[in-house]
């Protein structure tokens, strides 16, 4: 920020409209706690009561950042006008344009982590929970604990995988019974025991091997299911992907802004679809896709941290029409 | 007085770095906020 954004001109023009104040955390913990701040670069535009009026994060070029400056003096402008200045932005009314979607509401409020179907039933875990949900009505059939909090689930067609966050770095991947949620046996992928780094961020099922998708880098590593072994690695040449299932032929995987689907072979990218809503977590069922949100965080108006959009956690079904 | 004595004072404390004028602290920052209607802006960082 100093060397590329603060010494751009109209930044520098902008930033004269306010009073500007750099905190350390180290050298002021205090300020860090009473403003809830947990990430940085954090910047905060204040109410004369200490309000939040705006507040971004994260490293921003000059251009973007000039934008939040804009914005924040938009607010600031609403504010001292005595008028709502932090109403969230508005966002379409459905997960995707172009096809159905049919919704309703998840087991529970939880952040999604991950969603299979097997035996009728929609497996959804949330919070180190398992919940089996009946798709025909919505509601919730069984509840089992999860030894770990899983990062995705998938299915053989008769036992469930839970898979941890940290596959990458040597984590397991659950095998569970879904009669009774309990842990059958792990598979511990031994090559990455050296590795430190976490990112897991998706697990499918397709002929006998399981995936399991490096959602950062886009790489799909097919797994042997009863060693462990990594047998094939495939570039998907897109980054930053969440959840993954595969449909009969295609892989399918989720983004903040799109839903792809890549060749079964060579895991290249056949078709992107965009979304409104950040998905987390992704299983194809039945010519449907089953998608759940990445929720967004924010901060109220008195900097505590609460979750912006979903309003309440949904299961979404989606039908795509077929591409022109 | 005693405030326009106090931002008199306060006012040789801004600095400028990377083309942004600096206040020394929240309190000062908030001071001169209520004086020219400008709002605060805090930037947390860390290893200054």
């Amino acid at each position: 920020m100093e060397r590329e954004t603060y010494p751009d001109a109209t930044v520098v023009a902008l930033s004269r409209k306010f009073h500007w104040v750099e905190i350390d955390r180290d050298a002021q913990p205090e300020l860090v706690k009473r403003f809830h701040v947990s990430a940085y670069p954090s910047l905060l535009t204040l109410g004369k009561k200490e309000e939040k009026v705006h507040r971004f994060q994260g490293f921003k070029k000059p251009e973007p950042f000039e934008a939040e400056l804009r914005e924040a003096l938009r607010r600031y402008d609403l504010y001292t006008s005595g008028k709502e200045w932090d109403e969230p932005q508005p966002r379409p009314p459905t997960i995707c344009n172009a096809g159905t979607v049919q919704s309703f509401p998840a087991p529970a409020e939880g952040v999604p982590s991950g969603i299979t179907a097997l035996g009728g039933r929609y497996w959804i875990a949330q919070n180190a929970k398992l919940h089996a949900v009946d798709p025909a009505t919505g509601g919730t059939t069984a509840t089992f604990d999860l030894p770990q909090a899983v990062r995705d689930l998938c299915t053989d067609g008769k036992l469930l995988y839970g898979m941890e966050y940290g596959w990458t770095a040597g984590k397991p991947i659950h095998v569970l019974d879904p009669a009774t949620g309990k842990v059958l046996r792990t598979i511990v992928t031994r090559a990455n025991l050296q590795n430190k780094s976490y990112g897991a961020a998706g697990i499918t099922w397709k002929d006998g091997k399981l995936y399991v998708l490096e959602g950062m880098r886009g790489i799909l590593n097919e797994i042997d299911p009863q060693t462990g072994a990594i047998t094939r690695k495939l570039d998907c040449g897109v980054r930053w992907l969440s959840g993954l299932g595969y449909d009969g032929r295609h892989f399918v995987a989720g983004s903040r802004q799109a839903l792809y689907l890549f060749d079964a072979e060579t895991g290249k990218q056949v078709r992107k679809v965009a979304l409104n809503y950040p998905v987390r977590t992704v299983a194809a069922h039945d010519g449907a896709y089953l998608l759940m949100e990445q929720p967004v965080f924010g901060h109220d108006k008195k900097h505590e941290r609460v979750q912006l959009w979903p309003k309440q956690t949904l299961v979404y079904s989606l039908q795509l029409e077929a591409e022109r | 007085m005693k405030r326009a004595l106090a931002l008199a004072i306060i006012c040789s404390a801004t600095w400028a770095k990377d083309g942004i004028e600096w206040e020394p602290d929240l309190a000062t920052a908030a001071l001169r906020a209520a004086e020219d209607g400008r709002p605060v802006l805090l930037y947390f960082t860390f290893d200054t």
